[in-house]
């Protein structure tokens, strides 16, 4: 369980939208993802952890550049990603790191069949022989019926569409799989259904799953250890039960109790994460949840940490450090 | 088509405590010769200064329910009453009015502001519509600079402030939690009755969810009107409403207060629903609660919508059609097998 599959050491990643603005959407990252496990990075829109997603894959091109070093432990050989020539790159996708997009419903080709998909991905990844078999299988891994081959995508449901998304994913029967908020456009109880399905399928095949998401319900439902994204780096890394049970981030703490749960009192007033994400096209300085942090003190403005990379990690000064009831309504604003 | 009767002998249409009365309507979209019911002869009463969340996945005809509310789309059979008129008659001025009473918050703020209109012109533009019914109340011209105060009144009370300081600002300046904020505004500058809010919250971060929610539950009290409150997402709408209805495949399965519903839900699919929902520090998934496709389905179902994948089904479900039924405090449910803790 503790071998490391993929270490990330000292990512940026750089939109540069036009020639004046370029966008720090990952600044300094390091992390290391554990063979077998689920790990969830959490944030929200904008924290970089889709870019982080699409930086393991190399699928971020010019004008925008990715820097740093990604190391891919495989079972067979080890592979540093961002050096591999243009066609190795494309064996390393998909048969070692495989992707599950985040809009289910327009990643299929609406004018093929479901197995036509299918055998366009084997034949793209040199597997020639065996179609038939092959589909059947990953088709019934991800829990779906022999009669969805001979189906277009207009004829699947949100959550059948998910379900092949993730069988092809499977297909070439890579090691790390990466879900990007896979089950963000689906309802709730085909939500629960793919959530269930990906942890099985982990045990079944014994994959690692990097996993995707806004909700933090859904990432403590899943994962084994959860990542929070703040303005593209972690601030903080943990096992699930600790960040969701004793969060030590003011930035995880106030994400964790403005989320409504069943739970939330209805006479309450809900605890409010007040101001906006920095503006990444500008250098940060110091901790960059400064400006919106309720404990906030000078020594703040000059922190800088580096050390990600551990399994535990709070990017914090004084962490645990915020007691939420002193902060519920940290600038006395109207409600 | 028939309709059934729904409970006749305690359904009264002019309910004086109630601001919208829906009697049986039905919408019926057609794609080719398939007949998808939309909204299957659904009633429900919106009580007057009450906040109603309609819960469903979706496809369940929430969204339906309220366009049909507001009269953006018309009934294929049953009637609507806002405050005590049928509204399919409204005609003119008293459409007008209609319209000035009820106002609608959109699910995307990046899409319902106009990017060419200021705040203030997109804010105004309510007072703009009303103006000559507004200057025949009042006797008098209504000034611009009285009006720039109204708009920028109404923005202090949404939580801009200075509301001036938002006036002649362009919405890409504003974050997507501003501009929600800017679209309360639109609908709340003419005081409305009504306000249906179509899932304000689900293009919105996590942590600017909190503050939309605190902000539509604190007006709704100080300026009393009626919300209908549609959500997929359940915990936000038990936080917001006093009751929630549960909607599937364009019925009303169960009705109740949100405390009820969540805790105590009677209907196997609200079971279901809560069941499935994921929860922060919960132990993991380990097992499969229920398969449900509704693709499969238009609506307009002889028996009861959930039947296909209920647990508890038996033979009369498919067969005859389960009405809403009074289980005491106000918790109504169509089930032939209800859960009974």
């Amino acid at each position: 369980m503790n071998e490391v599959l993929l270490s990330i050491r000292n990512l940026n990643a750089t939109y540069n939208a036009d020639s004046n603005r370029s966008i720090h959407a990952i600044r300094d990252l390091n992390i290391d993802v554990l063979r077998g496990e689920v790990l969830a990075l959490v944030g929200e829109s904008g924290s970089g952890k889709s870019t982080m997603g699409l930086s393991i894959l190399r699928l971020i091109e010019s004008p925008h550049e990715i820097k740093g070093n990604i190391t891919f432990n495989g079972v067979d050989e080890q592979v540093s990603v961002f050096d591999l020539d243009p066609y190795k790159i494309r064996e390393f996708r998909w048969k070692k790191v495989a992707m599950v997009f985040q809009s289910a419903m327009n990643i299929l080709n609406p004018v093929m069949r479901v197995e036509a998909q299918f055998i366009d991905t084997f034949e793209a990844h040199g597997i020639i022989d065996d179609y038939d078999k092959r589909i059947n299988h990953y088709l019934e891994l991800a829990g779906l019926g022999k009669k969805v081959r001979r189906l277009y995508p207009h004829e699947l449901s949100g959550g059948m569409k998910q379900r092949v998304n993730i069988a092809l994913a499977l297909s070439c029967e890579p090691e790390l799989l990466i879900a990007d908020e896979p089950t963000t456009a689906l309802d709730v109880v085909v939500q629960r259904e793919v959530l269930y399905e990906l942890r099985r399928l982990k045990e079944e095949l014994n994959l690692t799953i990097i996993f995707i998401t806004h909700d933090l319900g859904v990432a403590s439902s899943i994962a084994d250890r959860i990542a929070v994204f703040y303005a593209g780096r972690i601030v903080e890394i943990n096992k699930k039960d600790e960040i969701t049970n004793n969060p030590m981030h003011p930035y995880s703490k106030l994400l964790l109790s403005t989320a409504i749960t069943l739970k939330t009192d209805k006479d309450s007033v809900l605890t409010q994460l007040e101001g906006t994400p920095p503006d990444l096209s500008v250098e940060i300085k110091g901790c960059s949840f400064y400006p919106r942090c309720p404990v906030r003190e000078n020594a703040c403005k000059s922190f800088t940490p580096n050390d990600q990379a551990k399994g535990e990690w709070v990017e914090c000064i004084k962490p645990g450090a915020m007691n939420l009831k002193e902060v519920d309504n940290p600038r006395g604003e109207r409600r | 088509m028939t309709v059934e009767a729904v409970d006749t002998n305690t359904y009264e249409l002019n309910d004086d405590r109630s601001i919208v009365v829906i009697d049986k309507a039905t919408v019926i979209f057609k794609s080719g010769h398939v007949r998808n019911y939309a909204l299957d002869s659904v009633s429900l009463k919106i009580r007057r200064g009450e906040a109603v969340g309609i819960v469903g996945e979706s496809g369940s005809g929430k969204t339906t329910l309220g366009l049909a509310v507001l009269k953006i789309l018309r009934l294929n059979a049953g009637r609507i009453f806002f405050d005590g008129m049928d509204i399919s008659r409204l005609r003119s001025k008293k459409l007008a009015l209609f319209r000035s009473k009820t106002q609608m918050i959109f699910q995307d703020p990046y899409s319902s502001l106009n990017p060419y209109n200021t705040i203030f012109e997109s804010v105004a533009t309510p007072v703009f519509s009303n103006i000559s019914r507004l200057e025949s109340e009042l006797q008098r011209k209504v000034t611009k600079r009285e009006i720039r105060s109204m708009v920028s009144e109404t923005l202090e009370k949404v939580g801009l402030s200075p509301g001036s300081a938002f006036l002649d600002v362009y919405p890409r300046k504003l974050s997507g939690g501003q501009r929600q904020r800017v679209a309360v505004a639109r609908a709340l500058i003419m005081h409305p009755k009504l306000v249906v809010a179509d899932e304000p919250t689900s293009m919105l971060d996590v942590s600017i969810t909190a503050q939309v929610a605190n902000l539509l539950k604190s007006l709704q009290k100080e300026m009393d009107f009626s919300l209908m409150y549609i959500s997929h997402e359940l915990s936000t709408s038990r936080y917001i409403s006093n009751r929630i209805a549960v909607m599937c495949l364009g019925r009303v399965v169960e009705l109740g207060t949100s405390e009820d519903i969540t805790k105590s839900p009677m209907h196997p699919y609200t079971d279901i629903l809560i069941r499935s929902m994921p929860e922060v520090s919960s132990s993991g998934i380990n097992d499969s609660i229920a398969k449900i496709d509704f693709n499969a389905y238009n609506g307009g179902i002889k028996g009861c919508v959930f039947a296909h994948s209920c647990p508890r089904k038996t033979e009369i479900c498919t067969s005859e059609k389960p009405l809403l039924q009074e289980m005491g405090n106000d918790h109504e449910v169509a089930c032939f097998h209800p859960i009974i803790a």
